[in-house]
């Protein structure tokens, strides 16, 4: 035994109101406006925060870039020569001189 | 006044001609719908003005997206369900209605008598109260049946339950509105 209908008309929307309430959407609406986007039109929506990211990252590379040259100009230049030629052997190397056995032991026992 | 029902295979039909960019059937869709849309989005907000901006905004969106409907009959179903979440939005946007009775009297231009008014009020308080403890299936099913006019085999098919259910989820529905009604009564009195 199926319960008595509910009078539920108290909340029924008024035809006036529902008159207005459907103008009002088929004003506002564009049916299918916002059509499925495929892949492709995802990738692409992707395409200005990637670039913006882009945008930034290059930014603080070159800062970084800036800050590390204005760095560098104050420091002596250190080469990668100055790094594996010993002190000692430099003269030999500037001059294209051989060293002699002496030469070299002497430099041996002197460099630690 | 009950706009529905209709078959769904005509909905199906509105959906299509609709998309094909056919503004009389598009007319018709929102008209047959909206209805249903303003009851459930009251059903959740519980207050007059707010379920018409859910039910217009809601309706504005499924019309933006209608190609995304991809059983054009099961429109109706589809469209509620954008309807609850707008209006869960907003009513979680509001903070608050959740459990309390409409604080402010909603009064609309009905009749010429104050006292009319205020009686309508307060039955639509009592019943959007009642109405709106019940669970979500009950709810629409309720409000589709008993305020929208539609068929237990249209709410099945847009709904996605058996016939059987839609009745079994009517007939819990009416016992439950009738004995909150009763409570809600009581404690008035």
């Amino acid at each position: 035994m199926e319960p008595e209908r509910v009078d539920l008309s108290p909340l029924a929307l008024p035809a006036a109101r529902r008159d207005t309430l459907v103008a009002a959407v088929l004003a506002r609406a564009q049916v299918g406006r916002a059509a499925p986007r495929g892949p492709l039109a995802v990738l692409a929506g992707w395409a200005r925060p990637t670039l913006a990211m882009a945008a930034g990252i290059a930014g603080v590379s070159l800062a970084a870039l800036a800050w590390g040259g204005s760095r560098a100009a104050d420091e002596p230049t250190q080469t990668l020569a100055d790094a594996l030629i010993p002190e000692r052997a430099s003269p030999w190397v500037a001059e294209g001189a051989t060293p002699s056995g002496e030469d070299l032991l002497a430099g041996w026992e002197v460099a630690p | 006044m009950s706009l529905l029902p209709v078959i769904n295979d005509d909905v199906a039909d509105l959906v299509r001609l609709a998309l094909a960019g056919d503004g009389a059937a598009t007319e018709r869709l929102v008209r047959l719908h909206m209805g249903a849309a303003y009851a459930v989005a009251l059903g959740v907000t519980r207050n007059p003005h707010d379920a018409e901006d859910v039910a217009q905004d809601a309706m504005v969106h499924a019309l933006e997206r209608l190609p995304e409907c991809r059983d054009p009959r099961r429109f109706p179903g589809w469209l509620l369900r954008i309807v609850r979440n707008r209006a869960l939005n907003h009513r979680r946007y509001l903070g608050l209605r959740a459990a309390a009775p409409l604080d402010v009297v909603e009064v609309r231009a009905g009749t010429d008598d104050p006292l009319d008014d205020l009686e309508n009020a307060e039955l639509r308080d009592r019943l959007s109260t009642a109405v709106g403890r019940l669970p979500e299936t009950q709810r629409d099913v309720l409000l589709m049946h008993d305020l929208e006019g539609w068929k237990h085999r249209e709410i099945g098919q847009a709904l996605g339950m058996p016939d059987g259910t839609v009745r079994y989820h009517l007939f819990n529905a009416r016992r439950a509105v009738r004995a909150d009604l009763e409570t809600l009564v009581r404690e008035d009195d």
